[in-house]
């Protein structure tokens, strides 16, 4: 992974000639003791301007003096050092600190996988010049070698010559990732690579035969109605909504036939103008209107209910269990009928004739046996005909919705595997597994296409950009990824939760990206820069699931603290912390430079918003004064009865689908 | 060492076969079964996590274990020849029992005999229910609608309740100059508690103004009411901002802090950075009445008088109290920008806190004040405005005459001869040069010693110069 990053030019390492030990220092065990603790006396007693600053380089050292006591074979003396200066870094490794007061053997350190990364990795910082130099004079001048010793083989502590850092090192979110062996500055320089984030360009053909079919439609409509059309059609015909839509989302986007999809048929056209009609359909959602959430209650499952989903277009719903089946229902409350297995296609020439092939009388749900270990992940492709679903038998299988049968069964992954997505035309889908990779495949192929290694811990989500061409991954590493599904290599670092990512959501526009997961918080990214634009805190459990509306203004998470949030996504406040002190000041807000070509596609949403502006500055200070946890961008809050948040998903028309298993309260909570 | 006694290691050793474990390798593995286990539960958590559970199983080990590729399932004495059995699953949790042998603590799974004729012979189970989904709508346009599926408002507000008696607790745990901070507790108010906060909230409000007096004799009195106390101080803060323009609540609300304030059995101490704010705003607020004819000026001296109470009852404790609140007020004051009302309020809030204070920031800032707000308004052709502006005046002369008393009442032995000597018109012409033509006219018809004189200009030029 590191060979990506470039080393930065100015790194200032210890002089080595310092580099000495000291025998008796060495000889002793409370060494580590007796230094980590005047150099924690010195930091916390130096002037505050440098505080923030120094204090960043104690947990490194903290780790790294705690795996040297436990190599050296001095169990008691570990476990004592970590017990006594642990609370120090609780509020931000938590996770790796667990970890690592497990490790009380010098074998554990050679097999204990976040031990090895510090041990290879370097632990990167940055540090104004003034407090690198008091730092290096107070160790050498006290002859702390040990600590000399562990900052020069394991830190790479970068010099920032001029202005003190803000705020440095591990008390800022962004640099979390010294963990993960990379800094900032690099992975701000990785980011840099140049993405497309537009819709893909179209076939020309099927683009024609499109607008062929769509002024057939018009000019039809227009003779039913006669003149009243003429004198100033409210409602703009199907074509120019075609031609605006395709205008918008295709700049920026790749060409055609960069991502190879199989030629086109006419069934997709219908889909496609269907799919335009359902555009007329659509609410617009924001600030001022919110979604319309329908919840879908699953019963009597003991716990044995691991995933949902439904299709775009509210027909099918769709559940994983841990038996190793599959359940799909119907919503349209009619019953659901397969094909029989005898078919003959040559008997069939038109719609009728397929229907008469069906069963006679259906089922209320079809059962979908094949998998020999718990449905982790469940993803319908984009025409609802096909069904995807992964397993901790390390398979996945692709079902088909008409003949409720299993067709394919796709191994490459040696672990379970977490996830599964369905790309956005279908044919492709990924899959995220607990072996830390993600893996590309296509529907007609039963080896992986591409393998997507990097994540340092298991790869949880998996979900495809909507042109198809890229993927985002969350992991329980506590980073997001962004690869590129041509060249099969990671092309966005995403760093800054504290825990694993359990969820990944990309905007339909395709310009942002929101993670969340186990630190019960959302971040949201642009992906264009791979910024951070803001982080949305409210959830008291670990948040299962994210969605954008289709028109990418409003954001819904549903988690395992039973209750469906709504947040507003254009709101670009940063905010820092919400305080529950009630009249506290106003966090600091700082506007974020959105990509230029992002405004354009919200132009509509935010003009909408700035009007609202002052309003909704009153109620968010309301509800400041009423000190709830939750950030200024939060639009709304539904809980449920008992029922945790397993899916939320918007429909082509924005209607918001959740679903969740009640579990009745047990007696022991 | 570890969390695994040595001896069971041996015990394990010996059920496996290998007696006379040494006890160097047996606290060797100890320390090793305790890295694996942990391992293994977090192996195992992750597929928890992933099936969305909050309790741990046997599958989840048992597909850590897969996962980890150890051969060997949870409970080894079912399967001794170290054989995979990936399909036992236990149906509840394993019970583990206690019995002493030889002195020593045991603790063995209860594993019962089952008679196969019993079982065979036994009707079988029910069926359990399938499982099934309904379907409700949790919002209609951001409107979570009442229905049965959805949970009550109530539950839904208990759930605030307790989100907000959080940082009350966190308050109090550091208040008891404790470091360590307590663990919340949950506390539960009991009945009657719960009932005489609905009647005394319900009279205070209320027109009757026996109940009303009796409501705040009671919580002047009551030595039992610290359970209610942030309650009230809730209740308070709410109905203030809630009603900001009926003067009657505002009235009523000034009243229970006074009460509140009041009881010597309670500890408002920790309540008092959410009191203060609705009380300010009773003082310095904008428009506290519908019209602006009514009668708010005596509002706001309640106000006044009651900041100054806390003022003397906690400033000793908190030292930053009074110069927080007196730059709050001087502020409003010297803000050209707020409305007269508000002026007015800021004016008395500080003629309350006594003479020391007007005297080194008010007095010095009347000219400029009288001249910047007061003199357009008192020529203004709004009646209000100009009603306004007079009350402000009138309370500005209350603080120059407040001012010439105290001087009058601590005379200094050098001013004793002077003290009988008459105004001249010089002094009058000082003073008005000193405090402005509107101001110093008034407080001349209130006719003023030349001591007090005196030391109103030693004021009011004190800072000027």
């Amino acid at each position: 992974m590191s060979q990506e990053f470039t080393p930065p030019a100015d790194t200032k390492s210890v002089p080595s000639h310092v580099l000495k030990y000291k025998d008796a220092e060495q000889g002793d065990p409370d060494a580590y003791n007796v230094s980590y603790k005047s150099l924690r006396e010195w930091i916390e007693n130096s002037l505050d301007w440098y505080k923030p600053e120094l204090r960043s380089v104690l947990f490194p050292i903290f780790v790294h003096a705690h795996l040297d006591l436990v190599s050296k074979n001095l169990p008691e003396q570990a476990k004592y050092f970590m017990e006594t200066y642990k609370d120090d870094h609780v509020e931000l490794h938590t996770p790796d600190l667990n970890r690592l007061a497990t490790i009380t053997d010098p074998q554990h350190v050679r097999e204990n996988e976040l031990a090895q990364m510090y041990r290879n990795n370097k632990y990167n910082l940055r540090m104004s010049s003034v407090p690198f130099e008091l730092f290096l004079n107070y160790l050498q001048d006290n002859k702390f070698m040990l600590l000399l010793r562990i900052v020069n083989q394991y830190l790479n502590i970068q010099v920032v010559h001029g202005k003190l850092l803000k705020s440095a090192g591990g008390l800022e979110m962004d640099d979390v990732i010294g963990i993960t062996g990379h800094d900032s500055q690099q992975i701000e320089a990785f980011n840099h690579q140049s993405i497309q984030l537009g819709q893909p360009q179209m076939d020309p053909s099927f683009k024609e035969e499109i607008e062929q079919a769509l002024k057939e439609r018009d000019s039809a409509r227009k003779d039913e109605n006669g003149e009243n059309i003429t004198n100033g059609d409210p409602v703009p015909s199907l074509l120019e909504t075609f031609k605006r839509v395709k205008q918008e989302s295709m700049t920026d986007g790749p060409a055609f036939g960069d991502i190879p999809v199989p030629p086109y048929r006419g069934t997709d056209i219908q889909a496609e103008i269907d799919s335009l009609k359902d555009l007329g359909k659509r609410i617009t959602l924001g600030s001022t209107s919110l979604p319309s959430i329908c919840c879908y209650t699953f019963h009597n499952t003991h716990d044995s209910l691991n995933c949902v989903t439904a299709t775009k277009d509210a027909s099918l719903l769709a559940g994983g269990f841990s038996e190793s089946y599959i359940k799909i229902w119907s919503l349209k409350g009619e019953k659901l009928r397969s094909l029989r297995n005898t078919l003959n296609p040559a008997h069939v020439n038109d719609y009728a004739d397929l229907n008469r092939q069906k069963e006679r009388h259906g089922s209320d749900y079809k059962r979908l046996v094949g998998h020999s270990g718990p449905v982790y992940g469940l993803s319908f492709s984009h025409d609802n005909k096909y069904l995807i679903s992964c397993s901790e038998d390390k398979t996945a299988r692709l079902w088909s919705t008409q003949t409720f049968t299993n067709l394919v069964c796709y191994k490459g992954h040696n672990y379970p595997i977490w996830d599964v997505d369905f790309g956005p035309f279908g044919f492709y889908f990924a899959t995220a597994s607990h072996d830390r990779t993600a893996r590309l495949w296509s529907c007609d192929q039963i080896h992986p296409l591409r393998i997507f290694a990097g994540h340092l811990s298991d790869v949880d989500t998996v979900k495809f950009h909507p042109n198809s061409k890229y993927l985002v991954t969350g992991s329980s590493d506590r980073t997001a990824r962004l690869w590129d599904v041509q060249r099969g290599t990671c092309v966005r670092v995403f760093t800054g939760h504290t825990g694993a990512i359990k969820t990944v959501a990309v905007s339909p526009n395709g310009r942002l990206m929101a993670s969340a997961g186990e630190d019960k918080s959302i971040m949201l990214w642009d992906l264009g820069s791979g910024r951070q634009l803001k982080k949305m805190t409210g959830h008291t459990g670990f948040i299962y699931s994210l969605d954008f509306s289709a028109d990418s203004n409003v954001l819904v998470s549903g988690g395992s603290d039973g209750t469906v949030r709504v947040w507003d996504v254009n709101k670009d406040t940063h905010t820092i912390s919400s305080s529950l002190v009630a009249g506290a000041e106003r966090t600091d807000s700082k506007r974020i430079r959105v990509d230029e070509s992002a405004r354009n596609d919200e132009r509509n949403g935010k003009s909408k918003d700035k009007k609202d502006s002052s309003k909704d500055k009153s109620k968010e200070d309301e509800k400041r004064r009423k000190g709830v946890a939750e950030s200024s961008d939060h639009l709304g809050v539904f809980p449920t009865k008992n029922t945790p948040i397993y899916d939320v998903q918007f429909t082509n028309r924005n209607l918001c689908l959740v679903s969740g298993a009640f579990s009745s309260p047990s007696i022991d909570s | 060492m570890s969390v695994f006694p040595k001896e069971t290691i041996k015990n394990i050793g010996e059920s496996l076969g290998v007696t006379h474990l040494k006890d160097e390798v047996a606290s060797a593995l100890a320390q090793d079964v305790e890295y694996r286990v942990h391992e293994l539960i977090q192996e195992a958590t992750k597929f928890m996590r992933h099936s969305k559970r909050s309790k741990l199983t046997v599958d989840d080990v048992n597909a850590a274990l897969r996962v980890k590729n150890v051969e060997a399932s949870l409970l080894p004495h079912i399967n001794t020849q170290f054989q995979p059995l990936y399909g036992y699953a236990c149906g509840e949790t394993p019970t583990f029992r206690k019995t002493t042998v030889n002195g020593q603590e045991l603790y063995f799974a209860e594993d019962e005999e089952v008679d196969f004729e019993t079982i065979l012979a036994k009707p079988l189970p029910k069926i359990p229910l399938d499982a099934t989904f309904t379907a409700h709508w949790l919002a209609i346009e951001g409107v979570q609608p009442a229905i049965p599926q959805n949970p009550t408002p109530s539950d839904a507000k208990a759930d605030l309740l307790t989100k907000r008696a959080k940082p009350n607790a966190a308050i109090n745990g550091i208040t008891t100059d404790q470091v360590d901070v307590k663990p919340l507790v949950k506390h539960v108010l009991s009945k009657e508690l719960q009932m005489y906060f609905e009647r005394i909230t319900e009279a205070v409000s209320s027109p009757d103004e026996r109940l009303k007096s009796q409501a705040f004799e009671s919580l002047r009195m009551d030595p039992g009411l610290h359970q209610l106390l942030p309650y009230f101080v809730q209740h308070i803060h709410k109905k203030v901002t809630q009603n900001h323009k009926q003067l009657d609540v505002l009235e009523a609300m000034l009243s229970m802090a006074q009460a509140l304030l009041n009881n010597k059995h309670l500890f408002v101490e920790p309540y008092l950075h959410q009191l203060i704010p609705p009380i300010l705003s009773c003082l310095v607020g904008r428009t506290i009445c519908e019209s602006p004819f009514e009668d708010h000026w005596s509002t706001r001296h309640r106000a006044a008088g009651l900041m100054t109470l806390i003022c003397n009852q906690f400033g000793k404790a908190y030292h930053t109290l009074q110069p927080r609140i007196t730059k709050t007020l001087l502020r409003a004051l010297l803000d050209p920008a707020r409305p007269l009302t508000t002026h007015y309020g800021a004016i008395v809030g500080l003629d309350q806190l006594g003479p020391e204070v007007t005297r080194v920031l008010v007095a010095p800032n009347i000219k400029f004040y009288a001249e910047t707000c007061l003199k357009s308004a008192l020529v203004s052709s709004s009646p209000i405005r100009k009603l306004e502006a007079q009350k402000c005046k009138e309370a500005l002369v209350n603080v120059l005459i407040h001012i010439a008393k105290q001087a009058s009442l601590v005379p200094k032995e050098s001013d004793m001869q002077v003290d009988t000597a008459p105004l001249s018109e010089e002094d009058k012409a000082e003073l008005v040069d000193a405090v402005g033509e509107d101001v110093g006219k008034a407080f001349l018809e209130s006719d003023p010693t030349r001591q007090g004189v005196q030391s109103v200009v030693e004021a009011a030029t004190h800072m000027n110069e």
